[in-house]
């Protein structure tokens, strides 16, 4: 097949296939989702304390109310959950770790009861010191969470340190630190602080599960990642996983939230001990900032070494995360921040750690970016105060440093062709970084620019292979179209991949993009795959897509060519016609599914209508050590922000931000475009707002007029989208991710604003006006 | 206490039973199965589950069904089958002022019901008038442009 020529739908901006369901409120969310009047309610019994043994949970008082159908306590769960590290009891067992967790939780006929019910669990607690920073918790007079952590089940890529709360800790190095100090005219060492900050997606977590007479469980989730729900679930309650059939319901917004197990795992258990019952929960907006994950606080020292040329010579980083009570889901991000730990820069002599620790808050799961975010809120805050005692400009010193295709990154590997200069270039024009800053609005305010550049790895370790399956069904005589189904399992979580896959399968088939039917998923029948992590899909999933069409393509025309005794090369697929450059015969795809087609001697041949594709990364090789194998490639770009700062009040007016990224190859432009600027301003309310604060592991701002999300007020005068386009070897036509980088860059690009514009350093997220107002007191 | 109220909802008129507490949420969702309406705080702070009330944009979480006896409702089933709003509706469609949609009836009731009172809205005018709605994904932009698009069709 000539992918060139098959390009139809691709590269063009083309309409999200959903988008008229969408603005008629005729999407249906999980909890939009009808399960008849069988249909039983969860509630979730919390721990109200951070750390405490589990002296005794009284459930009678809920029994005792009518309506309530079952309650359960960790008594009834023994197994933990976890995909990479198994550390997470379902419903807390001889301790509670963090206020939110689950201690017990209760099934009625009602939402109201169940609640109600939930309240009269009587929970008696022993109070046990607890770990609320993730330095101390590393102290050796730490308490313990896990003190059993190496007993836990895990994967060969999981390190925990036995008798500490260090549940991983992973290490990249290349080259020899001494030499790279001894070769510096300039070194410069600071910690850098990120906040814990809530996905917070518009739709709640929520799972409904009913178990079936014939014994299997169907559970209903708004999620990112079914097949991970699906092994995990099944491994901690023991089922066989071809009893669980997960099916995602459309997604309301996941960043992560929804990757991993977070509520799913409670309705599955209701749902066996109520068989027949389908029992549903979905989180009050409170419970999704304590019970469901969070976005990881990260402490990140680092020192850093250039000569006088202004040439990078050494760096050593420790970026410690903040895991919570269960790093299962930190372990990808954790070797991310060590793979790519640097920034994207050439630098010669390199130690990087990064150790995930456990401490009484809620878990953590990755948010937007596996942890790229916050690594380059430090380093890229750090290239700005080493051009400054460079006496560089800070665009000049990264130029003079930036990775390029060609350049050795860890044993064994070289970077790959990328236009992160581009970029760099492009958002710096787009905010005039060589012209004089603009004029304040008025006396009392200064303005400043500020950029940072990023990269972003997909790690072989995340990135497990994606198939799909393309098949062509037969439809009744009336119907006008030859319908075209779609298995993947990866599903659209609000970005547009459902559009995608509808672009790809009608250009490289040859077909109508009215005819390709995207099925939803369901465990049971789609065909596996990985979580959609990493902003990845358009990657991992669209090549699965591309194998699976063109395995059916040649099927289809292989059969009619022998059929018509030409050679396949003179055959394609027009708008669902079969056509021959050299006979000029044709044959409908409907005919061919409906009658086959007839060979020379009469007798008819019926080809398979299914094609198949399956895609698995490749990366350098296995055999080696660790670091080496984990990159498979990355994703670059650059952003730029003009500010205004107001000296008196402290308060950020962010006027400009400027966005670019490398997308390998755009397939659907405007889908892109909103995926840079949306990122971009999910970013900046991480920037200027968000924290999840807490005092000693208890929670203080768990609803939305507490905890800040920009709004459109905040949206900047000028937001612009940059698509570079440097082609990515192995992605379908080229393209790679985007949608998870696209606010890796902001919020350091913001700080090094704030201190062009005021001459103040913040090195802890968030910048609120306060602390700009605070640091210009000093 | 159970109380029974009459409801004008999208121009059809329903007897109800509700409860004391049932919010006007609760019956659109549960009791008529208008699901475009979205739950997703229960406490006014995310304008998700804005509709109309006697022609008033409010929120459905924070209105008791009871209180609502006699009245107009307008919710996003009902714009759309008006087709009064075609344009705003389309507008979002081709500015991509919705990814996940699960914040978009929301928007859609809050823009509509400006530009209702207003035809020709200026962008500082726009923004105050959706800045009660929480998106997560677009960032805003392309709602901005929507709304901006749509009053330009209009008139």
């Amino acid at each position: 097949m000539n992918p060139v020529r098959k390009t139809q739908w691709l590269g063009r901006p083309f309409p999200r296939i959903e988008a008229g369901l969408k603005v008629a409120g005729g999407i249906r969310y999980l909890d939009d989702m009808a399960f008849g009047p069988d249909l039983v309610y969860a509630a979730i019994v919390h721990s109200t304390r951070p750390h405490a043994r589990l002296v005794g949970v009284n459930t009678a008082p809920a029994q005792a109310l009518e309506g309530v159908l079952a309650v359960l306590t960790g008594r009834d769960v023994p197994g933990r959950l976890g995909h990479a590290l198994a550390d997470r009891p379902i419903l807390a067992h001889d301790r509670v770790r963090y206020v939110g967790e689950p201690v017990a939780v209760v099934a009625a006929v009602s939402p109201e009861l169940a609640v109600a019910a939930a309240q009269r669990v009587k929970v008696t607690y022993e109070d046990l010191p607890g770990v609320f920073d993730s330095e101390k918790a590393l102290r050796p007079d730490a308490p313990l969470l896990h003190p059993q952590v190496d007993e836990y089940e895990r994967r060969a890529f999981v390190h925990p340190r036995a008798g500490t709360n260090l549940a991983h800790v992973c290490r990249a190095r290349r080259g020899d630190m001494e030499a790279g100090w001894q070769a510096a005219s300039t070194v410069l060492a600071d910690t850098y602080r990120g906040a814990p900050i809530q996905h917070a997606s518009m739709e709640p977590h929520g799972a409904v599960a009913q178990c079936h007479p014939d014994g299997t469980i169907t559970l209903w989730a708004s999620t990112q990642a079914p097949f991970v729900q699906q092994a995990t679930i099944a491994q901690t309650l023991g089922l066989d996983p071809r009893r669980l059939h997960v099916r995602a319901a459309a997604v309301g917004g996941g960043f992560g939230g929804k990757s991993f197990v977070s509520i799913e795992a409670l309705v599955v258990l209701l749902a066996l001990a109520l068989p027949g019952r389908p029992v549903k929960l979905v989180l009050q907006r409170a419970e999704e900032f304590t019970t469901t994950f969070v976005r990881p606080a990260l402490l990140a020292h680092v020192r850093m070494g250039a000569d006088r040329h202004g040439k990078l010579t050494a760096l050593e980083a420790h970026y410690v995360w903040d895991a919570g009570a269960s790093a299962d889901a930190l372990i990808e991000l954790a070797w991310a921040a060590a793979l790519a730990g640097t920034g994207p820069y050439a630098i010669p002599h390199v130690d990087l750690t990064s150790s995930v620790v456990y401490t009484n808050h809620t878990p953590a799961a990755p948010m937007r970016g596996n942890g790229m975010a916050e690594v380059h809120w430090a380093i890229e805050q750090h290239m700005d105060r080493m051009a400054a005692a460079l006496g560089m400009d800070p665009m000049s010193f990264r130029l003079r440093n930036l990775i390029k295709g060609g350049d050795p990154v860890w044993d064994g590997q070289v970077m790959h062709a990328t236009g992160l200069e581009q970029c760099l270039r492009q958002v710096a024009q787009a905010v005039r970084w060589q012209a004089a800053p603009g004029k304040p609005s008025s006396a009392g305010r200064r303005r400043g620019r500020g950029l940072a550049v990023m990269w972003s790895p997909v790690l072989r370790h995340m990135a497990i292979s994606a198939t799909a399956v393309v098949r062509l069904e037969s439809s009744p005589a009336a119907e006008a179209i030859q319908p075209v189904v779609v298995e993947v399992g990866s599903p659209d979580t609000g970005q547009g991949f459902a559009t995608l896959v509808v672009q790809l399968v009608s250009s490289l088939l040859g077909v109508p993009p009215e005819w390709v039917q995207l099925q939803p998923i369901d465990t049971a029948r789609s065909s596996f795959s990985g979580p959609g992590l990493g902003g990845q899909l358009t990657w991992s999933q669209g090549n699965a897509i591309v194998r699976a069409v063109q395995d059916l393509r040649g099927r289809l025309l292989s059969a009619v060519a022998q059929a018509w005794d030409e050679p396949p090369g003179a055959l394609d697929i027009v708008e669902g016609v079969i056509h021959s450059h050299a006979s000029h015969r044709s044959l409908s795809l409907r005919q061919l599914v409906q009658e086959g087609v007839r060979l020379a001697d009469g007798s008819v041949l019926r080809p398979e209508l299914r094609g198949e594709g399956r895609f698995e990364p490749t990366a350098p090789d296995e055999a080696g050590d660790e670091q080496a194998l984990g990159v498979v490639h990355f994703s670059t770009g650059a952003q730029a922000v003009e500010v205004e700062v107001d000296l008196e009040t402290g308060t950020i007016d962010v006027l400009h931000i400027a966005s670019a990224f490398d997308v390998g190859h755009a397939l659907n432009p405007d889908l892109v475009v909103a995926q840079i600027k949306g990122g971009a301003m999910q970013a900046l309310s991480a920037t200027l707002f968000e924290q999840v604060r807490r005092a000693d592991g208890i929670p203080l701002n768990v609803r939305l007029s507490d905890y800040h999300l920009a709004t459109i007020l905040d949206l900047p005068p000028t937001i612009e989208a940059v698509v570079v386009e440097v082609p990515q070897g192995d992605g379908p036509f080229g393209a790679r991710g985007v949608s998870d980088h696209a606010g890796v860059g902001l919020a350091p690009a913001i700080a090094n604003a704030v201190a062009q514009a005021t001459g103040v350093r913040i090195t802890a997220m968030p910048i609120t006006p306060e602390h700009v107002w605070r640091a210009l007191q000093t | 206490m159970r109380h029974e109220i009459t409801l004008h909802v999208n121009g059809h008129e329903h007897r109800l039973q509700v409860e004391s507490h049932h919010t006007l949420l609760d019956v659109l969702r549960r009791q008529l199965g208008l699901t475009g309406t979205k739950h997703g705080c229960d406490c006014g702070e995310c304008g998700a589950c804005s509709i109309w009330l006697n022609d008033r944009l409010v929120l459905s979480c924070l209105v008791l069904a009871a209180e609502a006896d006699g009245a107009h409702v307008l919710t996003v089933e009902g714009l759309a089958a008006s087709g009064e709003f075609a344009h705003l509706q389309e507008a979002f469609i081709e500015h991509h002022g919705m990814q996940c949609g699960f914040c978009t009836a929301g928007f859609l009731m809050a823009a509509a019901a400006l530009l209702r009172e207003n035809a020709r809205p200026d962008a500082a005018t726009i923004r105050a008038a959706l800045a009660g709605n929480l998106c997560r994904c677009t960032g805003y932009h392309g709602i901005l442009r929507a709304v901006q698009t749509a009053s330009r069709m209009r008139r």
